[in-house]
């Protein structure tokens, strides 16, 4: 059992999460698995970049994909309902995270920031830095800023998926980038300052 | 219409940005693609009973969500195997221990049933990846077209593991010798393959993924499903005869029986409710000693310990957990009892 692991005692205090479990699946085998084929990869990497912990993140799109085999999805509309779906999954397990850093529970994956130069070349190193990079930014901008600059979809298309107007994800990214410089230099810095 | 700005990577060439960034884009997707083929094709493969290790999560108000769902795993269980045989197929990293399985005609079914177990067990601490699972998947679906009569047989053992509802039915042809042995406790081996191939896939992610496709496959119809994929276990030859007729037979004339197993252990479990631990115990023996095979029996055991720790018998309850442990220690029930057994860390190699 992970540490972080997203326990589904508490994926019940999710919103919803109790009136899901008795709702009657919607979708059937087949058209859930063809969902999973085809959304599996894009929600990994959502959930990982909106916060949640590797470890944890396998539990998560199933968790999203739970959720989406109860409901009646319109053709089209998938992806745009998996995504919002995965931002309240997220939300839910960096409250659960922060909690726990909180009671002092250990927190694996956490950045020591100790990195020598060569840790920094590594890519997972950079990657657990981009996570605190990405803390500094609101859940809404940050679904954004890593539709945009991670995932390379168009201004146009987020705003659908996220259901806003395109004025607001623009306006969304443009902070998200001005956030994102300001976390990138704070981060720079702690490196800076811990090296030799 | 907006323009879209252009993407930070494309334009930024402060080296620290751009690999921090690159982390994300090339890392994250490199490793959402591998954790998809685990994920989805263990799921696919093990039939698992995922649903059982999804209400262990929620330990103990899951109880019956868990007994139910795991049937209707059961219930559409050659289905699901069907499903994970050609989803095993598609296994990229397919080592293929396959040919010595299938060309092993020495190996007797009860060994078959029990080495996933073991393999799994052994390779528990090999990582994230679940390094038991392609291993243990791939080779009973690769046994299939060495033998096209036999492919019904190879998914049902690999739908078996790691439903638990699958568990006491399979192994009881596994152990003839242990027919007698109402005892829950005297048969440990039980539960060692089913728990041990979880431990194998080592990923309750796809075990939960499984259960969401098996609860799924059962939906539009429950042990009805189940039906033409059994009735062609029927066929199913000696080779692995072992664990597919005991599939069959439940799946055929199981329901009213698993309804009355259901409904004994529905005893047991509402006299724990009211904190009455000693008519529980009675229950869960007048369970034992009319299904002594049962299909619940992880269940009943599992009642059994708390019963024992309720009534303040609490080296019993220990004693009897650790046993559980030791023979099934991936068991939908493992955290629990770990705390039942007074181990608060997953023993390593186990």
């Amino acid at each position: 059992m992970s540490v972080t692991g997203i326990a589904l005692s508490e994926t019940a205090d999710l919103e919803e999460g109790l009136r899901e479990r008795e709702r009657p699946f919607v979708l059937d085998g087949a058209a859930l698995r063809a969902l999973q084929e085809e959304h599996f990869e894009f929600l990994w990497r959502s959930l990982r970049r909106l916060g949640v912990p590797e470890s944890d993140v396998d539990d998560a799109v199933q968790q999203v994909f739970l959720v989406a085999a109860r409901r009646v999805i319109q053709p089209g509309a998938e992806r745009s309902f998996l995504f919002s779906t995965a931002l309240r999954v997220a939300s839910h397990a960096r409250r659960t995270l922060r909690r726990r850093r909180e009671s002092g529970d250990a927190v694996p994956e956490q950045t020591d920031a100790t990195p020598s130069p060569e840790e920094l070349l590594d890519q997972r190193r950079a990657r657990a830095l981009l996570d605190d990079v990405l803390e500094a930014l609101p859940m809404d901008v940050r679904a954004v800023f890593i539709l945009f600059e991670l995932e390379e979809m168009t201004v146009v298309e987020i705003a659908q998926v996220l259901g806003i107007p395109t004025g607001t994800a623009a306006s969304r990214l443009r902070r998200g980038r001005e956030m994102f410089h300001e976390a990138v230099a704070r981060v720079r810095g702690q490196v800076h300052r811990k090296q030799p | 219409m907006t323009t879209d700005p252009v993407r930070l990577l494309s334009q930024e060439d402060d080296a620290f940005t751009t690999s921090l960034l690159r982390s994300a884009r090339d890392g994250d997707a490199e490793t959402a693609r591998s954790r998809k083929a685990a994920v989805l094709g263990a799921a696919g493969g093990a039939a698992v009973g995922a649903a059982a290790l999804l209400a262990a999560k929620a330990a103990p108000r899951a109880f019956w969500s868990a007994v139910g769902a795991k049937w209707l795993v059961a219930g559409t269980l050659a289905v699901a195997g069907a499903a994970g045989l050609s989803a095993a197929f598609l296994w990229p990293t397919s080592p293929s221990p396959a040919p010595s399985l299938a060309a092993d005609p020495d190996r007797d079914p009860a060994s078959q049933a029990r080495a996933p177990g073991k393999e799994g067990a052994g390779k528990e601490g090999a990582g994230k990846e679940g390094a038991g699972t392609p291993e243990v998947d791939p080779s009973r679906a690769a046994a299939a077209p060495a033998d096209p009569a036999a492919s019904p047989g190879p998914a049902d053992p690999s739908a078996q593991p790691a439903d638990p509802a699958a568990e006491s039915g399979a192994s009881a042809p596994a152990f003839p010798g242990s027919d007698s042995a109402p005892d829950p406790n005297a048969d440990p081996a039980g539960e060692a393959s089913p728990g041990g191939a979880t431990g194998g896939a080592g990923d309750a992610a796809a075990a939960r993924s499984a259960a969401l496709a098996s609860s799924n496959a059962s939906n539009p119809g429950p042990p009805g499903a189940g039906g033409p994929a059994s009735a062609a276990v029927g066929h199913t030859p000696p080779a692995s005869a072992g664990a597919a007729p005991a599939d069959a037979a439940s799946s055929a004339k199981g329901e009213p029986a698993l309804a009355e197993e259901v409904a004994a252990l529905r005893a047991a479990h509402e006299a724990l409710g009211k904190g009455q631990s000693q008519r529980c115990l009675e229950a869960v023996d007048a369970y034992f000693a009319r299904f002594p095979r049962g299909h619940l029996s992880a269940e009943a055991r599992f009642l059994r310990v708390q019963a024992l720790a309720g009534a303040g018998r609490r080296a019993e309850a220990a004693a009897l957990a650790k046993s559980m442990l030791a023979a099934s220690p991936r068991s939908p029930y493992a955290a629990r009892l770990r705390s039942i057994a007074g181990e608060d860390v997953a023993p390593a190699g186990q």
